[in-house]
């Protein structure tokens, strides 16, 4: 596997602060679009922000397609497009402008792809950034990021306060680019069904380190779900975590061999999970491992 | 450089506009002012040793006050342009950018963060420097045509509220809140305090020329009248054999000047007045360096700092 992305031993703490991530050691491969997970403060913009050079590592290495961003920032930064939670545009400009402006910063940019994404939308390219709603505002950042024709894409959040039609049409337009152009993306975001839709591997980052990463296809596989936490017929090393179902009914996410249509040791009534109890599952997990090791420190 | 100059404009555009407007406007009332001032001969109006004025500038009073008072306001508001123009341009260039985010947009879309960095930094400097040159010659104008009679090119008259010590003022204190806004991030923020070390700069860089290169070309005065075409330095007393003293070390050699008062001349210690370009142009290469260190630590931290 040819990896776009890659962290070795990462690790990274603000100054007077715990560690925002700690060893981890991941790699997105080329070609995919992977989503990235994980509760808040988990540091998935931490690690997103590092692979592009804003974050220095403070122990550990990163490669963003094949350059350590701490060494050589500048062409980390050119093989990436970056699209941040807030596209925080210039107010004033039109998109046009916005435009015009990346081709003052960038060799390379293609405006007219670029334009050719924004007027799809149908956002005119005279008005003002400031004139847009929320939506369109992230449309014109994906617009921007895919302009640079980087063989990279990180997507911080862009999902998070777009209603249900914006993020299908901002998936749309990023699956239809990345597809078409085989480049790579990193999607960071809290909304697992358009994750389930959009992306092909899934990493679930727990507080500071790595809980899953795996296909999509491989998590859904791996695991089932059986109602009720206690779930005593299980061996313990299959099981992955408890959570509650939106009903508050007690859940438990176990692991199978993807041979396995009904594991050995499965209980009647076990089922296929869903992609959002893997994801869940998983942080649940990483909750219940964290507080355990805090007790066993303050012990 | 033509686009990105355009955008940089329309990034900014309040403050250009308030800029602008503020220099298109005082040069226009300067230009009303120095014309009728001119024609009329009016400040050159004055009574005799009686203190009688001649019929014609008796007529012109009504208008010649208020016109008088225009052009001294203006030169007391010239005075105070740099530090307008240099933190209204400076302080919101790079910081509002932090503040706001557009930077973390700008550095992800530009491997060279320093291009971003003169795009940004050279328009503005650019109209900086003219509104704040237009500023210094119209109040060079302003100070002539209240004085006429006074050679202003040999005379420290309105030192420091005219001509190009204005321009290198406003770029030093604009250059100031650009290199501070790069490191605080937070636009007012960075205005209040570019406000305190632009003034404490202004400040630094008279009293170092004062300190360190005046001594060598600073005459005394014997006649110990007081005159604004000289730069004055410090009075001091002559002693019999012509060396100068200080108050201090006249009581510590003649303790008796303390109680019986002094009989010791007192002199001036001046600049003259032919010296003017020769302190304006080091003082306005002084404030230039500084302008330069501080947009080159500007773009240092810009290289390495956080997008925020």
């Amino acid at each position: 596997m040819v990896a776009a992305l890659e962290a070795h031993g990462f690790g990274k703490r603000y100054p007077r602060r715990t560690w925002a991530l700690r060893g981890v050691d991941l790699a997105v491969p080329d070609g995919s679009i992977t989503a990235l997970v994980g509760p808040n403060g988990s540091g998935k913009s931490t690690l997103i922000r590092s692979w592009i050079g804003f974050e220095r590592p403070t122990e550990g290495s990163l490669l963003t397609g094949g350059v350590n961003p701490r060494r050589d920032r500048k062409g980390a930064v050119a093989r990436v497009g970056y699209v941040p939670q807030s596209p925080s545009l210039y107010g004033g400009l039109t998109i046009a402008d916005h435009i015009a402006l990346a081709v003052t910063l960038r060799d390379g940019f293609d405006p007219t792809l670029a334009a050719g994404y924004v007027e799809r939308l149908s956002i005119p390219l005279t008005a003002t950034a400031g004139e847009l709603s929320g939506g369109e505002q992230a449309q014109v950042g994906l617009a921007l990021a895919l302009g640079t024709r980087a063989r990279i894409l990180l997507l911080d959040e862009p999902l998070a306060s777009l209603d249900p039609l914006a993020r299908r049409e901002f998936l749309h337009v990023l699956v239809e680019a990345v597809r078409a152009e085989g480049h790579t993306a990193l999607l960071s975001s809290h909304v697992i069904t358009d994750i389930e839709q959009a992306c092909d591997r899934l990493i679930v980052l727990g507080k500071g380190h790595t809980l899953l990463d795996l296909s999509i296809a491989e998590a859904l596989a791996h695991h089932r779900v059986v109602d009720g936490s206690g779930a005593p017929a299980i061996a313990a090393e299959r099981v992955v975590g408890s959570f509650p179902s939106p009903g508050g009914d007690p859940l438990t996410l176990v692991r199978v061999r993807p041979a396995e249509a009904v594991p050995a040791d499965g209980l009647a009534d076990e089922r296929p999970a869903t992609l959002e109890e893997v994801v869940i599952g998983h942080m649940a997990a990483g909750r219940v491992r964290r507080a355990a090791r805090r007790a066993e420190e303050a012990a | 450089m033509l686009t990105a100059t355009r955008l940089t404009y329309r990034i900014n555009l309040f403050e250009i506009r308030a800029i602008g407007i503020a220099t298109v406007l005082s040069v226009v009332v300067s230009a009303a002012v120095i014309g009728w001032l001119a024609q009329s001969g009016y400040a050159s109006c004055t009574g005799d040793e009686f203190g009688n004025v001649s019929a014609r500038c008796h007529s012109l009073a009504a208008i010649g006050d208020w016109v008088m008072r225009i052009d001294r306001t203006s030169v007391s508001l010239a005075a105070i342009f740099p530090f307008v123009a240099g933190l209204l341009l400076g302080a919101p260039l790079v910081a509002r950018e932090l503040d706001r985010g557009t930077a973390r947009l700008a550095w992800s879309l530009s491997p060279s963060r320093l291009r971003w960095y003169v795009q940004r930094i050279a328009p503005m400097m650019v109209v900086l420097g003219i509104a704040a040159m237009a500023i210094g010659i119209v109040a060079d104008r302003l100070v002539g045509a209240m004085l006429p009679t006074e050679d202003l090119a040999n005379s420290f008259v309105g030192f420091h509220g005219r001509g190009v010590l204005l321009a290198t003022s406003a770029l030093m204190i604009g250059s100031t809140a650009v290199a501070l806004g790069t490191v605080i991030g937070r636009p007012m923020q960075t205005l209040l305090i570019s406000l305190v070390v632009g003034g404490l700069l202004v400040t630094a860089v008279a009293e170092v020329d004062q300190k360190l290169l005046m001594p060598s070309e600073t005459v005394v005065d014997a006649s110990n009248n007081y005159s604004d075409r000289n730069l004055y330095i410090d009075s001091r007393f002559q002693l019999p054999d012509g060396s100068l003293a200080t108050w201090e070390e006249l009581v510590a050699l003649d303790p008796g000047a303390m109680e019986n008062g002094t009989n010791y001349p007192n002199v001036s210690l001046i600049i003259p007045g032919e010296r003017y370009r020769a302190v304006e142009t080091r003082q306005a290469v002084a404030e230039l360096g500084i302008a330069a260190l501080m947009l080159v630590a500007g773009a240092l931290v810009v290289l390495r700092r956080r997008p925020g």
